[in-house]
């Protein structure tokens, strides 16, 4: 379709309240906010996060759905500002806001959809030690700058140029915290393992952004002091009837703590191995499913696996290199089960400045 | 103070595709199953309904793959091109 | 929407939760009015009985709609 040039690719300057208590209430007004006080997006301010990249304000980095808003360089600024983003911040920003509008990432999906899904960013590279983004303990947690405000920015990003607010384009039946921010870097220096971005066919010295469509965060105590007990109860926590990841075939995520990513590599587990044993020891008889997801099971997965009966045993991905394995988070016996959207597949970007 | 506005505006001016279809006997009539539960329910019934009652001459069902996922090209542009009205489902 | 673009009408049948997102979005993708047909939400967790129930309702609907000015 030929659409004129949009005139409005420049954010337009607003007048608002001077006062700051006034000024936050103008953004709530408005909803322009995620609920949060927000800081001012001052012209100052917004051209310091510009002064942070190398591309020029008007360029379009994306159209983010449901409403295709245009994600230019400076509306992102604009929105990372806001959430208290530090100006080094943007180039990821950019590289999380290119990630998501990936067409296999489904924003449109997870935009619009009832499911809780929230967008998980994964910082992995020198660019995570450079802005201090947590990879250790508490890191799903509160506390760091980065984490905090990087995952609000995207939020903010995905309502404000997106369009997609809550009870109207934005249709979640309850949402999740994680909404506000889900955002983390990997605990490369403790990871017995090749990272996330190496894994995914980029160079160590590189940094990226990937996004994840999670729907929540399970966590999995346990003292299992070996690679096959510790599998089989990670596995056995991964099966849900009511999980998205097994009716569609999905890509649900695991984050292992270093002590138990020790133990699978102590068990001489490779990471392809890890995720082969999950994928097979995850598997789910079909008639665990209430009978209305099992028709949609069979309308969704047959033409890719063949068959579909109660007495199947599905499995939680296509296959097993749809599952994802993150190393992160502190000392302690814990790992964390990240189901996800199920129609939605990680996408990586390389941060450039 | 002034400040930046961190919307962006909803792009296009709206422009009217909608083609009409006065009658429907003699016409063939697509379905996209959303695959939610109960859709292809529906579909069924108002398939026969549209066969009994309005005269159609035939009726067309084709499954998304899932819910959230966009139609393929080809299964668009096959209904496109065999039918004169496609009926969709969105949401539950 | 994927239709219209190629030349054919098209009825879209939305439960009425949904039916904001619905006119948001043909809006936001520049389609001021394609049509929709509503019917009540929940819909998933109908009796098949209900569902033929609605079907009746809705046929008269698309029917109407397909003609619309």
């Amino acid at each position: 379709m030929n659409r004129p040039l949009s005139p409005l690719t420049r954010a337009t300057l607003v007048e608002a309240p001077d006062d700051l208590d006034e000024l936050i209430e103008f953004f709530h007004a408005r909803r322009w906010s995620d609920g949060l006080p927000i800081v001012p997006p001052t012209r100052e301010r917004v051209a310091r996060m510009l002064s942070c990249t190398q591309r020029k304000p008007d360029e379009i980095i994306a159209k983010v759905a449901p409403g295709f808003g245009e994600a230019t360089v400076e509306r992102i600024a604009i929105n990372a500002v806001m959430a208290g983003c530090r100006p080094d911040y943007l180039p990821v920003l950019i590289a999380a806001t290119q990630a998501m509008s990936a067409p296999e990432f489904n924003l449109q999906g997870i935009q619009a959809t009832t499911n809780p899904v929230a967008v998980w960013l994964i910082i992995n590279g020198p660019i995570a030690e450079q802005l201090s983004v947590n990879a250790g303990p508490n890191c799903l947690g509160q506390g760091t700058v980065a984490n905090a405000t990087l995952g609000r920015a995207l939020r903010l990003i995905m309502q404000n140029i997106g369009g997609a607010l809550p009870g109207d384009m934005d249709r979640a039946t309850h949402g999740q915290p994680g909404k506000f921010s889900f955002c983390c870097a990997e605990n490369e220096a403790q990871s017995p393992w090749p990272p996330l971005h190496v894994e995914r066919g980029f160079k160590r010295e590189q940094s990226t952004v990937t996004v994840v469509g999670a729907a929540g965060t399970h966590n999995m105590n346990t003292h299992a002091d070996n690679a096959d007990e510790l599998l089989r109860v990670i596995a056995d926590t991964m099966m849900f009837p009511a999980s998205n990841d097994y009716w569609i075939g999905g890509e649900p995520w695991l984050v292992l703590g270093p002590q138990h990513a020790a133990i699978l590599h102590a068990g001489g587990l490779s990471k392809a191995e890890v995720k082969r044993r999950l994928w097979e020891e995850s598997k789910m008889p079909a008639r665990r499913m209430a009978a209305r997801e099992l028709q949609r099971t069979q309308a969704v997965r047959e033409s890719k696996i063949g068959p579909i009966n109660e007495d199947t045993m599905l499995a939680a991905a296509d296959g097993p290199e749809g599952i994802g394995i993150l190393v992160a988070g502190g000392p302690g016996t814990h790992s964390v089960y990240v189901a996800s959207f199920g129609d939605a597949r990680a996408v990586t970007r390389e941060v450039i400045a | 103070m002034q400040v930046y506005d961190p919307t962006a505006p909803m792009a296009a001016p709206a422009e009217d595709l909608r083609q009409r279809v006065a009658d429907l006997s003699g016409k063939v009539i697509g379905f996209i199953d959303n695959t939610k539960p109960n859709f292809n329910l529906l579909a069924q019934d108002l398939g026969e309904l549209l066969l009994e009652r309005y005269g159609v001459k035939a009726v067309i069902q084709k499954r998304k793959r899932s819910v959230a996922t966009a139609a393929p090209n080809e299964v668009l542009e096959e209904l496109a091109r065999e039918c004169d009205l496609v009926i969709t489902g969105s949401g539950d | 929407m994927e239709i219209a673009k190629r030349g054919k009408a098209a009825v879209t049948v939305v439960s009425n939760a949904f039916i904001g997102l619905g006119r948001a979005q043909s809006r936001s993708l520049g389609h001021a009015n394609l049509p929709l047909a509503v019917i009540p939400h929940p819909f998933g967790s109908r009796t098949r009985e209900e569902v033929r129930a609605l079907a009746e309702q809705c046929v008269a609907e698309i029917a109407r709609l397909a003609a619309a000015k």
